[in-house]
């Protein structure tokens, strides 16, 4: 084992340690199956270790490890036949606000906090996976904008647009849920 | 600002990226304006409840197999 080889190997036992967790949470909130993201995990630390010569140190370890685990992701998906395809933003028309009427008082103030949860991922998967990736990062783990554009390898503009219609597709699947109490 | 142009600027305006203009006239709409603000409302409701959905950790045997795997080879 050379040097760099082995600082390479301790740089991503660091990452496994500090980002492991976001790792999984992206994987699973793309494939929504437990054991396809196990394996994109793994399969992403082992194509790190053996395509390290391409991380140019132009973005963080820890972005090029997303970029890969969502990568991976989406092999898995197309591997198991199921939909993966990524949408081309300017083909669908942006929905309107209009066909969904307003909550009426936030979410976790009617439902109890795990069924407002549960009523929410279930919402997610309505959503292309793309989009979902982009909520992941984005709304639940708060990273800016272009940094989940650099993860997915989209234009920042093209991340907004997917998180835009995320954000009211979500709204809009949610909406029977929580009008209750209207009135 | 109508409610067309409220509606494509309100993910901007949430993500903080909306030029100082542009945000002052959101804001002026939504203020007169109870559907566009009903929405700004229910998605920042929705951005707090997706903050309170954090997906489960790395299983520890995946973590513990991935770290042997680093350090094996």
């Amino acid at each position: 084992m050379t040097d760099s080889t082995a600082i390479v190997r301790e740089d991503l036992v660091r990452a496994l340690a500090e980002e492991g967790d976001r790792l999984y949470a992206l994987a699973l909130r793309v494939t929504r199956d437990p054991a396809l993201a196990a394996d994109a995990v793994q399969e992403a630390f082992v194509a790190a270790l053996e395509h390290v010569d391409e991380f140019r140190g132009e973005s963080r370890l820890g972005t090029w490890l997303h970029r890969i685990v969502f990568t991976k992701s989406i092999d898995m998906l197309r591997r198991r036949g199921r939909e993966a395809s990524l949408p081309d933003p300017e083909a669908e028309p942006a929905e309107r606000a209009e066909p969904a009427p307003a909550w009426a008082r936030p979410p976790d103030e009617i439902l109890l906090g795990a069924e407002a949860r549960a009523a929410l991922e279930r919402a997610l998967g309505e959503l292309p996976p793309v989009q979902r990736a982009v909520f992941e990062l984005r709304e639940v783990e708060g990273r800016p904008t272009e940094e989940v554009a650099r993860i997915l390898e989209i234009p920042a503009a093209t991340a907004r647009v997917y998180l835009h219609r995320a954000r009211m597709r979500l709204r809009a699947l949610l909406g029977p849920h929580f009008r209750r109490g209207r009135g | 600002m109508n409610c067309d142009d409220a509606f494509r600027r309100l993910g901007e305006y949430l993500d903080g990226a909306l030029p100082g203009p542009i945000g002052e006239e959101l804001l002026v709409h939504l203020q007169a304006c109870v559907p566009c603000s009903d929405v700004r409302r229910d998605l920042e409701d929705l951005s707090r409840l997706s903050r309170q959905c954090p997906a489960p950790p790395l299983p520890d045997d995946l973590r513990r197999r991935i770290e042997a795997f680093l350090k094996a080879r």
